[in-house]
């Protein structure tokens, strides 16, 4: 049986709903938790930015808006003091004794 | 660059430093040796020829003296008045009583003579009549100078003020050590104490910026007297070697006349008393070496140990 003229663009349609709803969710999704994100805590945490490496030329990026993320590193350390790096006294230039 | 000169003079090792700019020649330091034996001839008491041994065979009569000895002999009133009598030039009879009646490098390490059984306190200098308007000075009978500490501790400070015209300096007169500033460089001179126990070793090492520094100690001038240790830090009280749980005191102060003097009024004083009379006066700090090793530190002393 033959298809019934304008199936297929009904077809269509609703692959390009189905791609504009699921872009735009995304989109909402990324705009809102953005804004949503709380800050971390950082008492007793040592942060280090580093910048992000180059992407392979053969991966796609893709953007959903505004610059990439810097990767952000943290290390917990414990909170004991650290050792006072060790100074050599200087030489004297002279002493002092019990007259001699 | 520090220019350093090494000499003999009092009887001690001294030692002038003088810091100055690499292409300068220091000069002044060859003029030190000089001065310290016109000040050996004026103030020594192991010197036949010396002013001060012919002012001690002047009893009972006026004694005219020159510049140098009037004005060591008023430092000496003044220290004699800040120690509250502990230190004073009036026990040079006790301390030959004791054994000490010649120069170290001369004394036997042990002498067969039978020390006296009877001792009695010294007088004191502010006793002796001083006419300042003809430079008279008039020992009663029976008492006899000697300038030792003060001597050295006044003529470091004396060169150092000399030798500061040319430069940032310092003179070490056997342990009593006078700094005039801090170096070209604007840091402090490091200054080592000595151990007692360990000569070649030192316990601190000390920043100083300005002042002076003296060691006051019976570890090393002390002899064997009929078979009792004796050594030359007298205590004007009882005219005896003092009687000290305090081995060595180092005392940083404000000139290196004041430091000999309260480092002698620690040790004379012992570890209690002395490190409660260094702590009562804001201008010294110092650190005891007890004869058990211990080491005592007044709490100004952390102002200058190298951290």
């Amino acid at each position: 049986m033959p298809n019934k003229p304008n199936a297929k663009n009904k077809d269509d349609l609703k692959v390009i709903i189905t791609a504009i709803a699921f872009t735009l969710t995304l989109a909402f999704w990324n705009f809102f938790s953005a804004g949503a994100q709380k800050p971390v805590q950082t008492t007793n945490i040592q942060t280090a930015n580093l910048e992000p490496s180059v992407p392979p030329t053969n991966q796609v990026k893709i953007l959903l808006g505004g610059p990439a993320p810097k990767t952000t590193i943290f290390i917990s350390q414990p909170s004991v003091a650290q050792p006072r790096p060790q100074r050599s006294a200087p030489r004297p230039v002279t002493r002092t004794a019990s007259s001699k | 660059m520090i220019n350093k000169y090494e000499f003999k003079a009092m009887g001690c090792h001294m030692l002038a430093a003088l810091d100055l700019p690499v292409n300068v020649t220091p000069t002044q330091l060859d003029q030190v040796p000089g001065w310290f034996e016109t000040w050996e001839q004026s103030l020594s008491r192991f010197r036949e020829t010396s002013e001060l041994t012919k002012l001690n065979s002047s009893a009972g009569r006026p004694f005219q003296v020159s510049d140098t000895l009037w004005e060591v002999l008023q430092t000496a009133l003044e220290s004699e008045r800040l120690s509250f009598g502990l230190v004073t030039p009036t026990v040079l009879d006790a301390l030959v009583m004791a054994g000490y009646d010649r120069s170290f490098d001369q004394l036997p390490p042990a002498s067969s003579v039978l020390m006296r059984d009877y001792f009695a306190p010294v007088g004191l200098l502010s006793e002796v009549l001083l006419e300042e308007s003809a430079r008279t000075v008039c020992l009663p009978p029976g008492l006899r100078l000697d300038l030792g500490g003060i001597a050295k501790g006044w003529a470091a400070d004396r060169a150092t003020r000399r030798l500061s015209d040319a430069g940032p300096a310092l003179v070490n007169a056997g342990g009593d050590i006078a700094v005039s500033g801090p170096q070209s460089n604007g840091d402090a001179w490091p200054i080592g104490i000595s151990d007692p126990f360990n000569p070649e070793a030192d316990l601190e090492t000390i920043m100083i910026n300005r002042g002076g520094v003296a060691t006051s100690g019976k570890d090393y001038r002390r002899w064997q007297q009929g078979g009792i240790w004796q050594h030359h830090i007298i205590d004007p009280r009882t005219g005896m070697p003092a009687q000290t749980d305090v081995l060595t005191a180092t005392v940083i102060a404000p000139s290196a006349v004041e430091a000999e003097v309260a480092a002698k009024v620690a040790l004379i004083s012992g570890s209690r008393a002395g490190l409660d009379w260094l702590e009562s006066n804001s201008s010294l700090a110092g650190m005891l070496v007890l004869e058990d090793g211990q080491l005592i530190y007044s709490r100004r002393m952390s102002q200058y140990q190298w951290r």
